[in-house]
Parts: C-alpha cells; structure tokens; sequence
C-alpha cells in the first residue's frame, strides 16, 4: 500500500498546476470556529481527502469551495481565479450530496440532463452526454426510472454521473458512501475511484473512514477542530503522522510520553526505556501494533516482560492490550488455537525499533 | 454574494411581499384595538383622545355581555364534547384495524369541503323541522360539527407520533390495558388532547357564517350580535367588543404554540 | 398480551366510532339531503311539501341576473386564488426556510386570522376602508384627496379584506409542503448551474404543486361561499351568491329558492376541487413522461 501510494505520489507530483486553493479560510458560527484559518491546494487531477473526526469542520469547508458557506475571512480560488463571493451556479464544481440530493420528480436521464439545461447544451448534445455519463457509470438501462426506483448504490451512481456531466472543474463529495452498507461501500469506493481516474477529474472527498481515506487519496488532509493537522499522501500520514493527533486518529497506535536522553534513548514517563539515536527533548513515541513481535514464541524472560491486561479475538489475529513497564501497548498478533492469551498472561515482546515515529514536542 | 439580477429582483420583491402580507395580516386586528381606546363618539382614525369608556359601555351592554356568556359556554360545551368525541374515535382509527377507515377520515374531515351556508342552512331547516330552533341544540350541535376535524387531526397526529414502546414496555412491567391508557398513554399525549379543546373552543368561539343560520330564540353568540350590529351601524362599542375577542383569541393561540408549538397549530 | 374475544375486538372499535358517526351522520349529512330534498320543491316560502320539481333550477339558469351573480362569484373566487397563491407562495415558502425561533412570531401572526372570528376581522377593515378609516386620514392629510372617498361597497374592497381572510390557509399549505422539500435539493440544483429563478421554475414549484392545489382550491372554495364579507364590505352593490343566499333565506324566507343556490354553491365548489385534483394527478403523470425520451 505504501509503495502504491508513493507511485500514485509521482504521478502529480510534478505538477504545480492547481485547480483549488484555500488560502487562509475560516468560517465563524457566533463565536464559534467551524473552521480555522485553513490553507490547502489540490493539484490538477489529484483526489485529495478530506479526513477529520465528527464536527471538525470538514462539510463546511466543502460547502465553502461549493459556494453554500461564505467564509468569514480568507479567500477560496478554482483554476486561480477568486471564487470567494461568487454564487454556486457560477463555480464550476459538481457536487455529491451524502443524501445524493436526487430530484425525486426527474427520471434518471432528467437528473443528469438537468445542469446541461441550465447550460444551455442543445438537445442532441445534452442527451449524448446523458447517455455517455449513464454508460459511464453503468446505469444507461434505468435511464428512464425515477430516482425511487432504484437501490442506494444506483442512487449514488446517478449523483455521480449528474455531478460529472457538467465537466466540473472539481469534483466535492461529502462522506458519499456514509448511506451504504459495508460490502457496497467497498464495492462503490473502488467503482468510484475507477470513474474518477477515468475522467481524470481534481476531486476533494470528504469522509471520517480512515479506511476510505488511506486506500483511496492521492494525498490526505487530517483535520482536527477546524484546523489542518498534516496534508501528505497516505504513506506518510501513517508511518510519519505530523503530531499525536494524527497518529491517534490514523490506524491503532500506542502514544508513549517522554523523553530522549544524551545517549539518544527514549524513556516513557513510566519508564519504558527503547533505544535509538534521536536527538534530547521531550517527545512522542508512536507505537503501531505490527511494531510488536512476539519474542521466540512468547514465552516469558524473552525480550521485555508484557502482562496481557485484556484481549480481543479478532478473527484473523487478537488484539492485545498490554502492560510494559507500566505503559499500555496495543498489539496484534496471531496466536495458535488454543493459545489464546487471558487476562494475566505474561508474554515476552520485542519493539522494534524500525520506523519507529517519534514526534518531537514543540 | 455575487448573484445573478434575476435573483437580486426576485430576492427583493420577496422581502417587498412578506413585509406587506404581515402588515396586511395583522393590521385589521391591531387597528381594532387602537379605535377600541377612543374617548370620541364615533369611530374616527387617527381616535380622538383617550379613555376606557367603551370598555365600561361594554361591561353595561346587556345585549353583549349576555352574548359573550353564550358564546363562552357554547365553546366550553363543544369542546368537552369534541375531546371526547373526538378522542373515542380517534383512538379506534388509530389502534384497531377495520375496514372503511379512509371512508371514515374523509366523513370526520367532511365539515371542512361543505360550504357554512349549506350547513347553516340545512340545519336551520332541520332544527324546524324538528320544532327546536327556540333551544341551544343548533348552535351546539352545528358547532360540535365544524370542530370535529380540527380535534380528530390534533388528536390523530399525536397518537401517530406517540411511541408504542412505551406502553409495551409498560404492559411487559404488568399492568392493564386500563392502566397502560391511563398511566401511559393519556398522560403523553396530554398536550395534544388539550390543544384540541382548545381547537374547539375557539371554532366555536368566533364562528359566525354557521352560527348566523342558527340564533333563534335568545340564544345569539358574541360573533352574531357583532354581525347583527354592525349591519345596521357601527360604532366604538364594537371595537372594544372585538377587542375584548382579539385578546382572548391571542391568549390561546400563545398557549396552544406553549404545548404544542406554533408548527404543528394548523 | 392476552387477544381479547374476536367480538371485542369488533365491538370496542363500532363503539368508540359511534358518537361520531351518529353526529356527522345527523347533524351533517341528514340536514344537506335535506337541503337537496328542499330544492326540488317547487312552491316558494315553504319549508316541508312535496312533489319534485326543476323549479328552482331553471328559474335560477335562465334569469340572467342569478347567472351574471354566479359568474362574477366564480371570477372574484378566482382572482382571490391568484393573489393569495401570487403572494402567499413567496410567504409560505420563506416561512418554511425560516429557523423556528425566527419563524415564531410569524406564525402566530399567520395564525391569528385564522383563529379570530370573522367578523372581528371584517369589522377592522371597516375601520380601515370608512368614510372615517385609515386610509382616507392618510389621504386627507396628505392631500392626495381633498373629501373622503368612498372605498367600501367596491368589488377591489371585498377582495382585499377576503385575500387577507384567506391567505393563512395559501400560506400554511405552501408552508407545509415545502418544509417536506429538502433544502439539499435547492443547492444540487444551484451546483448544476441553476440560479434561484431556474431552482424555483424547476424544481422548488414542481415539488410544491400539490401544496399549491390545495391551497388554490381551499381559498377558492371559501370565498365562493363567503357572505359575511360581501354583505358588510360589499353591501348592495356587489352580489356574491352567498350573499343572495343569506338574504333569501333570512329575509325573504324562501326556502326552495335559498336551498337550490345553496346546492349549486357546493356543486360548483366539489367541481373545482375535483377539476383540480385531475388537473394535479394529469401533471404528475406527465411530469413523469416529460424526461421520458
Ligand atoms: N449552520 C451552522 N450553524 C452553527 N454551527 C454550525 C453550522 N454548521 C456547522 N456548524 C458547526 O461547525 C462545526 C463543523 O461542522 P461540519 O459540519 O463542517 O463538521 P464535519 O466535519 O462535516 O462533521 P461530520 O463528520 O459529523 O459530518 C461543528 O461543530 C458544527 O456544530
Ligand atoms: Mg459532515
């Protein structure tokens, strides 16, 4: 995944053509910030998500590029040009409602003619790109049914293809598979990412599923509160998080507090010492679960002594919450049948040390 | 917002029509009362002076102070009547299953579709027939009629949105169906139940094109005798009169919009 | 729990509905066959007789005069519609878009003609529209007019004072209806390019046109019938067929007569509500042919 992800990464790389540009935005409730002074440029082409916890400010941002929010201060550009006070119907952006937004008195073929209308796309045109965008995602034998005629996941294909009729300069989606079940959201993310790469449309996605996130972006954009924590591609989110924040939010992890001392060795608060060369400070481990290995089978007086605190049978693996020198480390691991580890179990562990992320304390 | 001059010109003859549709809606009301202070002898605008002298005139009216009495206990009448009326039925509509129960929503909402003259006047015929047009009866029934629907959807919309959990839950803690009603049930759709007396009370209060038919006999509502009167003349006393209704109208429909927010009022 | 006795099951129900049943079915039903019985009499000033006759009927189509009142009732019902459909959309409409502690207040004043008695609301009009009202001070004082004018007992009168009668119920039905629309499908519509005329044209009127007919017809339907407000607004000078049916009634007593107009009253009233139930149905059929290609 990480080296898919950094190939994706050179792809646009190059590129310093941008079609959106945040510059400085922020958006007030009252006294409250829904967002804070964000900054962030999406490159020609490129899917950059928008990933953040409940309430961080990501629709809002969305809505603001769509044009329904004005921001409070900052400036917002498409294909550089100031975009910031104009009307919706004058941004070229197609949206993807998470309702799906499909107007229930319209056929499907309505639907998707209906921003060509407002074009004024002549009638021949108009119903060849009804027809390319139906086959496009797959729909064009439903062209006729209303919209409360079809599944979820047809509904979703239509908004994709009405968003994506109109050629928008960019294409915003707002957490568009929250409405589906586990299996189709799969199924559409990869439908998604294949019509999306087709058209190569720049598309900013926005969504709370690490998941979605990390196997469908280009780059990603982590907020918290209504600010920007790290924008980076997939790979370095998770193996270079930018702060604890991220680190937390991005994959399971134990955060260890402390310090590095001369020799450049971390010492936790509770005094889980790991070794390395780092330079002296107060920082931050991040300790992700594959980071922890049994030592020679587990057996106790092997590597440092774990005591198992509980444990969550996986399936495939358990996930162990372990206490190592006071401190909790999360790990997951395949245990034989059988061997399953119970509450008070000591197991012998190693941490490696490789990519292990320490985050230096500001 | 850069938007385009359609939209500007349709934004600004909205604005334009909401301010003279609330000026429009509340005005008659409010110049009632401003004409109802008046110390003058007629109805003048802008009033002449001011004083309460109306109101005293009103206090001293036997003709309406009788006709308020009537129309105050014709409405409490009707809307005990109503509710209870109205709740039997309602609560079969809603907790049974028969067959006929749209053909019975459309009979309970049918007062609404028939023109006031034809009722007016078709029970005014009946009522002679029956040799009653000198007792209460036609006004009392003629009301309990137009009151029916408002007090069935009050009464409807808030058995439809009561949660049936909550009495399960109750019946699974064993109690009986009577005290599942009567513990459970009545006492969470209370507010509904009230607004719908109130529903009542004031269609019975203010209806006049029904009620026109139907005042034979010394039985003549506040309402009529305002029609009766300002037939012939009017004068300051009616707008202390109707000022005397506006008040009270208002003081209801402030604690319907109290229990069961102004949304769900009509 | 326990399944009652199957009777009971039936019984209870039979017996909870009965009250009201019995009530419409006699104080409702009952008096409008009446009233349909006593329109087929064919002497004047009688309450009971029998025989049937067109009488009545054919009295009222021929004579130019009932005609000409029918006509001009049915214009003035319809002109009515139109303003309040013209100015309560835009009202409803916002209503509906309104947070509620703003929309509050603005319901209560909605509200209150509806809850008010009518006569209460007529009489305020008088006070705005006499001799001595309003609108005459404003005039006189601002010598727009040197002598009062004579603004009541006009046709322009009786339809303002019923547009502002029944503009809450064009106002609430719109209100009703658009709040079912949702809001998202407003800024679909702007992000596919439609600006607020194309939003309303094309999406927010198609969606609200059940609420719009409802509103239409109920207006229609009231103002057909009003005669307290031709009577006192109106007087002699304009004729509405409530008014003339009123005054039949309660002056000349002349039941057959007052009863046949009464009848073709509700006759012409259910036709519109039936026209425009069609009317409605038809265009929801065709709406879906429309995008049909
Ligand atoms: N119209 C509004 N008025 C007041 N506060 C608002 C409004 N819209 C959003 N907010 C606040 O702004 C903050 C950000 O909201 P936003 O909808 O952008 O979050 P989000 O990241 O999309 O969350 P979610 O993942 O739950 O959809 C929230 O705290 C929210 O309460
Ligand atoms: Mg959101």
């Amino acid at each position: 995944m990480l080296a898919l992800s950094e190939g994706k990464e050179d792809a646009v790389s190059e590129s310093n053509d941008f079609v959106v540009e945040l510059r400085s935005v922020s958006k007030l409730y009252g006294d409250t910030a829904a967002v804070a002074d964000i900054s962030l440029k999406a490159r020609r082409g490129e899917l950059l998500c928008l990933l953040g916890p409940s309430g961080c400010g990501k629709t809002t941002t969305l809505r603001m590029v769509a044009g329904f929010v004005e921001p409070s201060s900052g400036s917002i550009h498409i294909n550089n040009i100031d975009m910031t006070h104009q009307a919706p119907y004058r941004r070229d952006t197609g949206m993807v409602f998470q309702s799906y937004a499909l107007f229930p008195h319209m056929t499907v073929a309505g639907n998707v003619s209906f921003g060509l209308e407002n074009l004024r796309w002549p009638r021949e045109k108009r119903d060849k790109r009804v027809d390319e965008m139906l086959k496009l995602v797959e729909l064009a034998h439903l062209a006729q049914r209303l919209p409360s005629q079809l599944s979820g996941g047809q509904q979703q294909r239509v908004a994709l293809a009405r968003a994506l009729a109109i050629k928008p300069a960019v294409l915003l989606l707002d957490e568009p598979f929250s409405n589906l079940d586990a299996q189709l959201r799969v199924r559409m993310r990869e439908e998604l990412q294949e019509v999306v790469r087709s058209v190569n449309v720049t598309t900013l996605f926005v969504t709370h599923d690490q998941e979605e996130a990390l196997t469908m972006s280009d780059r990603i954009v982590v907020m918290n509160a209504g600010k920007v924590e790290q924008i980076g591609t997939p790979g370095e989110i998770y193996e270079t998080p930018a702060t604890p924040f991220v680190a937390k939010f991005i994959g399971w992890c134990s955060l260890l507090k402390g310090t590095v001392d001369d020799a450049g060795a971390f010492t936790s608060t509770a005094g889980l010492r790991i070794m390395g060369n780092w330079s002296a400070g107060p920082a931050t481990v991040v300790i992700r679960p594959e980071q922890l290995k049994l030592s020679a089978g587990g057996a106790p007086g092997q590597g440092q002594q774990a005591r198992v605190l509980h444990s969550q049978y996986l399936g495939g693996a358990t996930r162990v919450v372990l206490d190592v020198n006071g401190e909790q480390l999360i790990m997951q691991e395949r245990f034989p049948f059988g061997r399953h580890p119970q509450h008070g179990d000591v197991l012998g562990i190693t941490i490696s040390t490789d990519n292990l992320r320490l985050i230096g304390e500001a | 917002m850069r938007v385009d001059l359609i939209d500007r010109a349709m934004a600004a003859s909205g604005a334009a029509v909401r301010a003279i549709v609330y000026a429009m809606l509340a005005l008659p009301a409010l110049l009632v009362i401003v004409c109802s202070f008046t110390s003058g002898d007629s109805l003048n605008f802008p009033p002449t002076g001011f004083s309460m002298r109306w109101y005293r005139e009103v206090w001293q009216n036997e003709l309406f102070m009788t006709a308020l009495w009537t129309s105050t206990y014709i409405a409490v009448l009707v809307s005990t009547m109503a509710l209870a009326i109205g709740f039997a039925a309602a609560f079969a509509i809603n907790r049974f299953a028969f067959l006929g129960k749209g053909f019975l929503q459309a009979l309970a909402f049918s007062p609404l579709i028939i023109p006031a003259v034809v009722l007016g006047i078709g029970l005014l015929q009946l009522f002679a027939k029956l040799n009653l047009t000198q007792t209460i009866y036609p006004l009392l029934l003629g009301h309990l009629v137009l009151a029916i629907p408002y007090v069935m959807r009050t009464i409807l919309a808030s058995l439809s949105l009561h949660d049936r959990v909550l009495e399960e839950a109750a019946m699974n803690l064993r109690a009986s169906p009577l005290k599942v009603i009567r513990r459970i049930t009545l006492p969470l759709i209370l507010p509904g139940l009230l607004s719908a007396a109130i529903f009542a009370f004031v269609t019975s209060f203010g209806n006049v094109t029904v009620s026109a038919f139907l005042t034979y006999g010394g039985h003549v509502t506040l309402p009529v005798q305002i029609f009766t009167y300002v037939d012939t003349s009017y004068d300051p006393l009616v707008a202390a009169v109707s000022s005397l209704m506006i008040v009270i109208t208002l003081v209801i429909i402030l604690v319907i919009e109290r229990l069961i927010g102004a949304e769900r009022v009509v | 729990m326990e399944e009652p006795l199957a009777s009971r099951r039936v019984l209870t129900p039979a017996l909870l509905l009965a009250p009201m049943i019995l009530l419409l079915v006699l104080f409702l039903i009952v008096p409008t066959f009446g009233l349909l019985r006593a329109s087929f009499l064919s002497e004047s000033h009688l309450l009971d007789g029998s025989g049937f006759s067109l009488k009545q009927y054919i009295r009222f189509f021929s004579d130019s005069y009932y005609s000409s009142v029918l006509f001009e009732t049915f214009v003035d019902g319809i002109i009515v519609s139109l303003i309040c459909l013209g100015i309560g959309f835009p009202t409803g409409y916002s209503l509906a878009r309104l947070s509620p502690p703003a929309r509050r207040w603005r319901i209560i004043i909605v509200i209150m003609p509806l809850t008010l008695s009518l006569v209460v609301i007529v009489f305020g009009w008088l006070i705005i529209l006499g001799r001595n009202g309003v609108i005459n001070a404003l005039l006189l004082s601002s010598g727009i007019a040197s002598s009062p004018k004579q603004l009541l007992f006009s046709r322009p009168a009786v339809i303002t004072v019923l547009v502002q009668q029944f503009l809450p119920f064009m106002i609430l039905s719109v209100m009703s209806v658009v709040t079912q629309i949702d809001p998202v499908l407003e800024h679909a519509a702007a992000n596919l390019r439609a600006n607020r005329f194309a939003t309303f044209r094309k999406v927010v009127i198609p969606l609200a046109l059940p609420g719009i007919f409802a509103g239409f017809n109920l207006v229609f339907v009231l103002s057909i019938s009003a005669f307290i407000t031709p009577r006192l607004i109106g007087g002699n000078r304009v004729a509405m067929l409530g008014s003339l049916i009123y005054e039949r009634i309660m002056a000349e007593l002349n039941w057959p007569s007052g009863a046949a107009m009464a009848f073709i009253l509700l006759v012409s009233g259910l036709g519109v509500t039936a026209t425009l139930n069609a009317l409605a149905a038809s265009r929801l059929v065709r709406k879906g042919g429309r995008y049909a290609r």
